[in-house]
C-alpha cells in the first residue's frame, strides 16, 4: 500500500485562458491532517474538485487512495469522504431521510456515530436540511461523512461562514477522526487558528502556483521574522532572498523571510540597523506573509498619516 | 438505486403533477372541441394537443432530473458516492420514465376510456385509434432523453446547449408524417432514441466533458448537436434568402396554367409576381383577361394515379393510411340524417350514430343494412369516399343513408379497376343538373345520378398526366383536359378532348406547351441557401432529383472546400492528433458550415500560452510543446518556495 494517501503530480486546470492551478505536485502522507491554504480564487476548491474526480484537470496527474483521480472506482470513493465547500444538501429532505439516503450507499454505515455528532451540533431528527443554520448544516455534512467511517475525510473549506462556537465544534468533530490510526484529513480553509490546532501537514497555493508543502514544524522552522530598529527612518529591505513581507513603521523595519541562511544573515547587517532582533512567527503570521502582496509595505497608519489623510 | 429513485420521485412528484393537471386541462379541451361527435382520439385538436403536450412534459422532466443537481453544489453530493454514475443516471431514468408516466397516462387512459363507453361519443371507436397517441406517448420519451442530454452535457445555454433538441425535432417529424404504422414510427423513435439516450448516458458519466466521452457517443452526441445546427442554419439561409429576395426580388417567376372559358376554348393564364400579367389562346394570340369568373367555366379535376387505398407508392399510401392521418381510422361519411355515418377503415365497415343518444344505431355492409344488434358487415375491399358515392377498387355504389339502401352503380374487374372516387362536376348552367364522373383504367363513365349516359376510353394515363379536368359546357359540349399539372417537368404537353352531348368524340386538340414553371428564388440564392445547409446534401439533392445545377455543384464545392481548409486550420488551433484532423477536415468537406459549427460546439477550444522555447502559442493541454516538443517550464522560483516531501 502506497504511504500517501494523495499524490499530485504537475496538475493543472485552465479554466478558458485562466490558469487556476499551475502544476502543482505534493503528496499527502496517510494517516496526516493536511491544510491546504490560499487566498479567495488561489484554486484551493479547483484543486480539491480535481482529486475527486469533479473536474477535469488540463494536465498532470494525481492518485487518490493509489487510483487515478480521473476514473476513481465507487469503491475508492466510498473510502473518501467527501464534505463540499458552503455544505450543499437536498434541501428539502429532513435530517433523519439524509442519514436513511446516506446509510443506503454505505455497508459499514456508523449510526451511533452519526447520532453522536449531530446530537453534538443540536440537530433536531425531524429538522429539514432547507432550514437549518450553517453551523447546523456543516454539522449534518460532518456527520454524513463521518458515519461512513472514510479513509480519507477531504473538505473544502468546512468552516467558512461558520461561528466560533460552530468552528469549534467542527474542529472537535474533525480530531475525533484522526483517533483512527490511518485516517487520512485534507481539508482547504482560511481560517488559520484552525490550521494551527489541526493540521500537522501544509501546503500553500500562491495565485494558483503552489509554494509550500511541508510538514508543520518544519514550516514554522523555515520561515522567521526579523525586526530591525534604525536611528533614522528605516530604509527599504533591498533584494533579500526569501524575503516574504517587509513592514516600514517609522524607525523600525519588520522581515518576514522563507528559507533563511547565513546569506540572509549577512544582508540583514548590511542593511545598518542599531538593533537587529529575531521574533516569533506564528502560524497565521508565516501563512499571511504568504499569502499577501510580496516586498516592501508600509503599515496602513504610516500610509495613511503620509498621504496626510489622518 | 432505490434510494436514488425514491430521491428523485419525491423531488419531481410536484412538477409532475403539474404536467399532469397540465396535460389532463388540455385533453379535456380537446374532448371538449370534438363536440362529442366526431372520433376524439383521432381529431386534429387532439393530433396538436398530443404532439405538443407529451414531448413538453418528457422534455420538463428530464431536464428538471439533472438542471436540479447543478444547483448550489449538489451535482458532488450526489455523485461522490459508492456508486456508478451510469447507476445513478439509471435511477434517475426509472424514476424519470414513472414521473412521465404520472403527467401522461392517466389523461390519456382517461380519454380513452371516456370514448371507448358507448353514449359519450356519436362516433365510432376503434382500438387502433389508440396507436397514434401511443406514439405521441413514445415520442415523449424521446424529449425526455433529450432533456437529460441538453442538461447533461456542458455548453453554454446561449450557445449550442439546446441544439440536441433540434435533432429530436427532426425525428418527431419524421415520426409523424413518415410512418404507415404505430410500428414504423416506434422505428423512427427508437432510432432516435438510439441516438439521444447513450449520448445523455455519458454525458452524465463523463460530467458534461465531451473529450472523456466513448467515441461512439461522442459521435451520436455530436450527430444531435450537428443536426440542431444544421436545422438552425437552414432557417438562418433561408431568411436571409427571403430578406434577399424582399430587397433584390427576381421578376422572372411565372405560373402557367390552362383555363376553359364558357365557350370551351382554352386559355393559357400567365401570373406573375405582380398578379396575373396577360393571358393568350391555344395559338398564342393575346387575349383580354375576362373580368368575370363566369366567362371561365368551373372545371373539376380528378387525379389519376389511382384510388389512395391501391397505390403501391408509398408517399400516397401514407397520404391515406399514414399514421396521423384521421382517414386511416374513421371518418364522417354522412351527416345531418339525426344520425351520423362513419366509414371505420380498419374493419372497413360503414357505422351509424345516433346524434341524440350518440349510441350505436347499426352499419351498412355490402348487403345493406345491419342493425344495431348484428355484426358490422365489413366490405371485401378498402373503400374510399366521394362527395356523395363510393368507391373500392372493383366496384362503385351509392348509399342512401336515409332508406338505408346501397346501389352498385358499377362492377368491374381487378384487370380494370376503377383509379378515381366519383366526382361530380357543373354542367355550365346553374341550378341545372350535376353530373358524376367515374374513371376505371380504360374507360371514362358519365352518370346522371344512377343512370350511365356514355362511356368513353380514357386515351391518356398516369404518371405521363396527372390529372384528367372535366365540365360542360353550356351548349352541352364535353371538355377533357389531360394534363401535367404545372409542378412537373414532364415533357409530354397538355390535350384537349371534345365531346358532344350524347358522348361522341368531336375533337382532339394538342395544346402548346406550358413553359416558365414557379422559380420563387434566384438561382444563386437557392444554391447558396441549399450549400450552407451541407454542400453534401445538395450534391445528394441535385443528383436524387436529376435537377443538374451546375452552379449548385460550384457552390457546394466552394462552401465544401473553404470549409474543410477552415477545418484543417481549427484542428491545428485544437492540437488534434493527425486521424482526428484528418477525420474531421473530410467530415467537414461533405458537411460545410454546420459542421464546423459542430466541431466548434462539441469540443472545447482549448487556452494557448506562448511557449518559452520556440516562441509560438501552444496548446495547454498536452505536455510537449506541439510545435517544438519542449515540456512546460515549471513556475518561477521566488526563493519562498518550501517543499518538504513525504
Amino acid at each position: 500500500m502506497s504511504e500517501a494517501a494523495i499524490e499530485v503530480r504537475g496538475l493543472t486546470r485552465f479554466f478558458g485562458g485562466k490558469c487556476a492551478v499551475d502544476q502543482a505536485s505534493f503528496c499527502v502522507p496517510r494517516g496526516s491532517v493536511f491544510a491546504l491554504l490560499g487566498r479567495n480564487g488561489s484554486g484551493k476548491s479547483t484543486m480539491t474538485r480535481m482529486l475527486l474526480g469533479l473536474l477535469e484537470p488540463t494536465r498532470g496527474s494525481a492518485t487518490v487512495l493509489g487510483e487515478d483521480c480521473r476514473n476513481l472506482s465507487p469503491a475508492t470513493r466510498g473510502r473518501i469522504g467527501y464534505v463540499a465547500e458552503g455544505h450543499p444538501l437536498i434541501g428539502w429532505m429532513r435530517v433523519r431521510d439524509l442519514e436513511s439516503f446516506q446509510r443506503s450507499f454505505y455497508r459499514q454505515w456508523d449510526g451511533r456515530l452519526f447520532q453522536a455528532v449531530i446530537d453534538h451540533f443540536g440537530l433536531d431528527r425531524k429538522a429539514k436540511a432547507g432550514n437549518l443554520s450553517r453551523g447546523q448544516r456543516a454539522g449534518l455534512s460532518l456527520a454524513l461523512v463521518l458515519a461512513a467511517r472514510p479513509e480519507l475525510l477531504v473538505m473544502d473549506d468546512p468552516s467558512m461562514g461558520l461561528d466560533p462556537v460552530a468552528r469549534r465544534t467542527l474542529l472537535e468533530a474533525m480530531i475525533l477522526v484522526t483517533r483512527d490510526a490511518g485516517h487520512t484529513i485534507f481539508f482547504t480553509s482560511h481560517v488559520l487558528d484552525d490550521v494551527e490546532r489541526v493540521a500537522d501537514h501544509v501546503a500553500i497555493l500562491d495565485r494558483s502556483v503552489l509554494r509550500v508543502s511541508a510538514p508543520v514544524e518544519v514550516f514554522r522552522q523555515r520561515v522567521r521574522r526579523w525586526a530591525l530598529n534604525f536611528a533614522g527612518p528605516a530604509p527599504s529591505a533591498g533584494d533579500i532572498p526569501g524575503l516574504l513581507e517587509a513592514r516600514r513603521d517609522g524607525q523600525s523595519l519588520r522581515l518576514t523571510i522563507a528559507n533563511p541562511s547565513p546569506q540572509t544573515e549577512r544582508s540583514l547587517s548590511e542593511l545598518g540597523a542599531l538593533g537587529i532582533e529575531e521574533q516569533p512567527l506564528s502560524l497565521e503570521d508565516a501563512v499571511v506573509a504568504y499569502l499577501g502582496d510580496r516586498g516592501q509595505r508600509q503599515s496602513l497608519l504610516q500610509q495613511t498619516q503620509e498621504a496626510g489623510v489622518l | 438505486m432505490r434510494a436514488i429513485i425514491i430521491k428523485e420521485l419525491r423531488e419531481n412528484l410536484l412538477w409532475a403533477v403539474l404536467l399532469l393537471i397540465a396535460v389532463s386541462a388540455a385533453m379535456a379541451f380537446a374532448v371538449h372541441a370534438g363536440a362529442r361527435r366526431r372520433p376524439v382520439l383521432v381529431s386534429e385538436t387532439m393530433e396538436m394537443i398530443s404532439a405538443v403536450a407529451f414531448p413538453v412534459a418528457g422534455l420538463a422532466i428530464g431536464l428538471l432530473q439533472i438542471l436540479q443537481e447543478h444547483r448550489g453544489g449538489r451535482w458532488a453530493f450526489l455523485v461522490h458516492r459508492p456508486f456508478s454514475r451510469r447507476r445513478i443516471f439509471m435511477a434517475k431514468v426509472i424514476a424519470g420514465l414513472a414521473l412521465y408516466g404520472l403527467a401522461t397516462m392517466p389523461p390519456l387512459l382517461a380519454v380513452i376510456g371516456w370514448v371507448a363507453t358507448p353514449g359519450h361519443v356519436a362516433a365510432p371507436f376503434d382500438i387502433h385509434m389508440v396507436l397514434p397517441r401511443l406514439a405521441d406517448l413514445l415520442g415523449g420519451l424521446l424529449w425526455y432523453a433529450t432533456g437529460l442530454l441538453v442538461a447533461a452535457r456542458q455548453a453554454r445555454w446561449i450557445g449550442s446547449r439546446l441544439m440536441p433538441l433540434g435533432f429530436t425535432l427532426l425525428v418527431t417529424v419524421f415520426a409523424w408524417v413518415l410512418p404507415l404504422s404505430f410500428w414504423e414510427a416506434a422505428l423512427f423513435l427508437a432510432a432516435g432514441f438510439g441516438v439521444i439516450f447513450p449520448a445523455a448516458l455519458t454525458a452524465f458519466d463523463a460530467g458534461g466533458v465531451f473529450e472523456r466521452q466513448p467515441a461512439l457517443t461522442r459521435f451520436l452526441q455530436g450527430l444531435s448537436v450537428g443536426t440542431g445546427i444544421a436545422l438552425a442554419v437552414g432557417v438562418a439561409a433561408a431568411m436571409l434568402a427571403g430578406a434577399i429576395d424582399w430587397i433584390h426580388p427576381t421578376d422572372d417567376w411565372q405560373y402557367q396554367s390552362y383555363r376553359i372559358s364558357s365557350d370551351g376554348q382554352p386559355v393559357k393564364d400567365i401570373d406573375g409576381r405582380y398578379g396575373q400579367i396577360r393571358g393568350a389562346d391555344v395559338n398564342g394570340r393575346p387575349v383580354v383577361k375576362a373580368e368575370r369568373e363566369d366567362d371561365y367555366i368551373s372545371i373539376t379535376s380528378v387525379p389519376l394515379q389511382g384510388l389512395p387505398t391501391e397505390q403501391s407508392d408509398w408517399a400516397e399510401r401514407r397520404r391515406a393510411e399514414g399514421l396521423h392521418n384521421d382517414m386511416a381510422y374513421a371518418y364522417s361519411v354522412e351527416f345531418g340524417t339525426s344520425a351520423a355515418w362513419y366509414y371505420v377503415a380498419p374493419r372497413r365497415t360503414i357505422k351509424g350514430f345516433d346524434e341524440v343518444s350518440r349510441r350505436f344505431i347499426g352499419s351498412v355492409g355490402p348487403n345493406g343494412f345491419a342493425p344495431s344488434t348484428e355484426e358490422p358487415q365489413p366490405f371485401p375491399e378498402p373503400l374510399v369516399s366521394g362527395m356523395r358515392d363510393f368507391a373500392s377498387r372493383t366496384s362503385v355504389f351509392h348509399i342512401d343513408f336515409k332508406r338505408r339502401e346501397i346501389q352498385f352503380l358499377l362492377r368491374t374487374t381487378s384487370n380494370d379497376p376503377v383509379i378515381a372516387v366519383p366526382v361530380t362536376f357543373n354542367t355550365g348552367k346553374r341550378g341545372e343538373r350535376v353530373l358524376s364522373a367515374l374513371l376505371t383504367r380504360s374507360t371514362i363513365y358519365i352518370f346522371d345520378g344512377a343512370t350511365e349516359l356514355f362511356r368513353l376510353p380514357l386515351e391518356h394515363s398516369f404518371p405521363q398526366y396527372q390529372a384528367l379536368e372535366i365540365a360542360q359546357i353550356r351548349d352541352g359540349r364535353f371538355i377533357f383536359h389531360y394534363t401535367n399539372g404545372t409542378s412537373t417537368d414532364l415533357p409530354q404537353r397538355d390535350w384537349l378532348v371534345e365531346a358532344d352531348a350524347d358522348g361522341h368524340i368531336i375533337r382532339r386538340v394538342e395544346l402548346p406547351p406550358l413553359t416558365g414553371f414557379p422559380r420563387h428564388d434566384s438561382p444563386w440564392v437557392e444554391a447558396g441557401v441549399k450549400s450552407a445547409i451541407s454542400p453534401f446534401l445538395l450534391v445528394l439533392g441535385t443528383v436524387l432529383t436529376e435537377k443538374y445545377n451546375y452552379l449548385a455543384f460550384i457552390m457546394a464545392a466552394v462552401m465544401g472546400i473553404v470549409s474543410a481548409a477552415f477545418t484543417f486550420w481549427l484542428s491545428r488551433r485544437y492540437a488534434m492528433g493527425r486521424s482526428a484532423s484528418l477525420l474531421w477536415t473530410i467530415f467537414n468537406l461533405f458537411a460545410g458550415i454546420p459542421g464546423v459549427l459542430t466541431l466548434l460546439s462539441v469540443r472545447q477550444l482549448p487556452a494557448h500560452v506562448v511557449c518559452p522555447h520556440c516562441g509560438k502559442r501552444r496548446v495547454v493541454t498536452r505536455d510537449l510543446c506541439e510545435h517544438c516538443a519542449a515540456p512546460f517550464s515549471m513556475p518561477t522560483l521566488e526563493g519562498i518556495e518550501i517543499f518538504e516531501m513525504v
